[in-house]
């Protein structure tokens, strides 16, 4: 089992996060509105995996069969 | 026919190959209803998102953003995120602990009761039967519009395509093809939608042109007053929300993992696929008017794949929207042909039923379905307009019970009384504001579902306080903590 998985996502999803605002967002006469909307969609894949991360260091999944 | 046409049938001449070898090897009623909890985590991805992205996404979506700015449309997916990882990593888990076949077994089991059972059903089979002819009617839309075929010839490919791997592999078949379908529409966001942008000579070049000629696409509102923009940023993201909980197309899936780290992992990779998917297809689509001010926002989608990309590729995204039609029904006819013949006819008719015979009957009612949504897609008075609606109404009777399925594996004290009550009130009062809001009894901004799911969890709430959980159902509870 692959336990730095969440991690991985996590870092996946903040290199995405990244280069949208670097190669978009940030080129926009009117950033904040275009800013916030990205990160509604994007910010939660990260936490996501960061909380996958810690659950599985914690061993939180009952009947892993991995 | 054209190019596109044959692309097309080739294509779905393809997808059913699949979804018959991928049911070559269904032979059980687990197999056929929860693909016996052997799904692995990419494949529940892909087919969550196949099944809850349809044509509807392709072209009304493109279609919106073009008119009114893309930022809305994507807002609405920040709540399918967030609602997917809480299913994911808190809420689904409990569900799966629960062994369920069907969403309708989740009310036999948490809230024993034969009326909350029998009201779960019916809600599964009308609302599912009602979703099926909408998208039935927005793939034949679609087909008609694409291809050129009429609508008769495109219900009967299309839903003769459904029936026969539906019929022959279930789950198993839907789920292969599904994912297929993610990798296909994923591939057509990252191609179609950045082809507008390389059009209009690279992003620095597009924004330019946009800041001229479509300043409104970079406000949250787009060409929406606020309150307006704000009144549907609110009822899209609690659709999405509806439609994640609550969904029983979309909730089955918890059930097909092989654990429940596996579901929690699928719903994390779509998390962080979504966004892409999204943004890619619907950001890039808003540009599209300073390219080509002509084109209506409807035909926006068919337009970029026939016009400004390689023939090849446009003709695959074409037919990506009809696989995106046909994905969602797959789901839908699995669904309701499981609570057909498992939570109906076996329960209240046949209660001594051999797993055999409930799978030979599972199949036929995959084909009584068929014929019943084949009626309903003809009927002659059903406009677009209907589709919305039905859409609508399916959504606003998930509403009615999402409460008690949520709270019913969160909270203790939720109880059958409470659970009945709320999703019987809850869902006339729906259809009812559904209706008034149709007819122009009440502002077009007053959404029924956000309406409905306020006061379907004040009942449960209100009722449950007032009556007492039995002794097994605190113990299912606690079996599944």
């Amino acid at each position: 089992m692959n336990k730095n998985l969440g991690l991985q996502c996590s870092i996946f999803a903040t290199a995405f996060y990244i280069l949208i605002n670097v190669l978009l967002v940030f080129r926009l006469p009117e950033k904040l509105d275009t800013f916030l909307i990205f990160s509604w969609v994007t910010v939660p894949g990260i936490i996501g995996g960061l909380i996958f991360y810690r659950m599985d260091k914690n061993g939180l999944w009952r009947g892993n069969d991995e | 026919m054209d190019y596109y046409g044959v692309i097309a049938i080739g294509f779905l001449v393809f997808y059913l190959f699949v979804g018959i070898w991928a049911g070559r090897n269904t032979k059980t009623v687990a197999d056929h209803y929860v693909m016996s909890r052997s799904a692995p985590a990419f494949l529940i991805t892909g087919t969550l998102v196949a099944s809850n992205l349809s044509s509807v996404t392709f072209i009304g979506f493109t279609g919106t953003a073009i008119k009114a700015g893309p930022h809305l449309m994507i807002a609405m997916f920040g709540m399918t995120v967030i609602a997917s990882l809480c299913m994911g990593l808190w809420i689904g888990k409990y569900f799966y602990r629960l062994n369920l076949m069907t969403v309708p077994d989740f009310f036999q089991k948490r809230y024993p009761s034969k009326s909350v059972q029998l009201l779960a059903s019916l809600i599964v089979l009308i609302s599912m039967t009602v979703y099926m002819v909408s998208v039935m009617l927005g793939s034949t839309v679609a087909a008609q519009s694409l291809f050129g075929w009429s609508p008769k010839v495109s219900l009967i490919a299309i839903l003769s395509i459904i029936t026969l791997f539906t019929v022959i592999g279930g789950m198993r078949s839907v789920v292969i093809t599904d994912a297929i379908m993610f990798v296909i529409f994923l591939l057509g966001a990252l191609v179609i939608g950045p082809a507008i942008i390389l059009k209009l000579g690279g992003m620095h070049t597009a924004i330019e042109k946009a800041t001229q000629s479509i300043p409104h696409i970079f406000s949250w509102h787009g060409k929406m007053t606020p309150f307006k923009g704000f009144m549907i940023l609110l009822e899209t993201n609690i659709v999405s929300l509806i439609n994640v909980a609550a969904a029983p197309h979309l909730l089955s899936r918890i059930s097909i993992a092989k654990s429940e780290r596996e579901f929690g992992k699928a719903m994390l990779y779509l998390a962080v696929s979504l966004p892409i998917l999204i943004i890619g297809l619907l950001y890039t689509f808003g540009y599209l008017p300073a390219l080509n001010s002509q084109v209506e926002p409807v035909n926006g989608f068919p337009w970029v794949a026939r016009n400004l990309v390689p023939a090849f590729i446009g003709a695959i995204g074409l037919s990506g929207v009809l696989a995106a039609a046909i994905s969602t029904t797959t789901s839908l006819f699995q669904q309701a042909s499981a609570t057909l013949s498992s939570d109906l006819i076996k329960t209240y008719l046949k209660p001594d039923m051999t797993n055999d015979q409930l799978l030979s009957l599972s199949r036929w009612c995959v084909v009584i379905i068929a014929v019943v949504v084949y009626a309903g897609s003809l009927t002659p008075n059903i406009s677009a307009g209907s589709i919305m609606y039905a859409f609508l109404f399916a959504t606003a009777c998930f509403s009615a019970w999402l409460p008690s399925l949520i709270l019913g594996v969160l909270w203790k004290g939720a109880t059958t009384k409470g659970a009945f009550y709320s999703m019987a009130i809850s869902l006339p009062l729906i259809v009812a504001l559904g209706i008034a809001r149709k007819t122009g009894l009440v502002p077009g901004w007053l959404a029924p579902n956000v309406i409905g799911l306020v006061v379907s969890t004040g009942i449960l709430v209100i009722v449950s306080k007032l009556t007492q959980a039995s002794y097994d159902q605190e113990l299912i509870f606690e079996s599944i903590r």
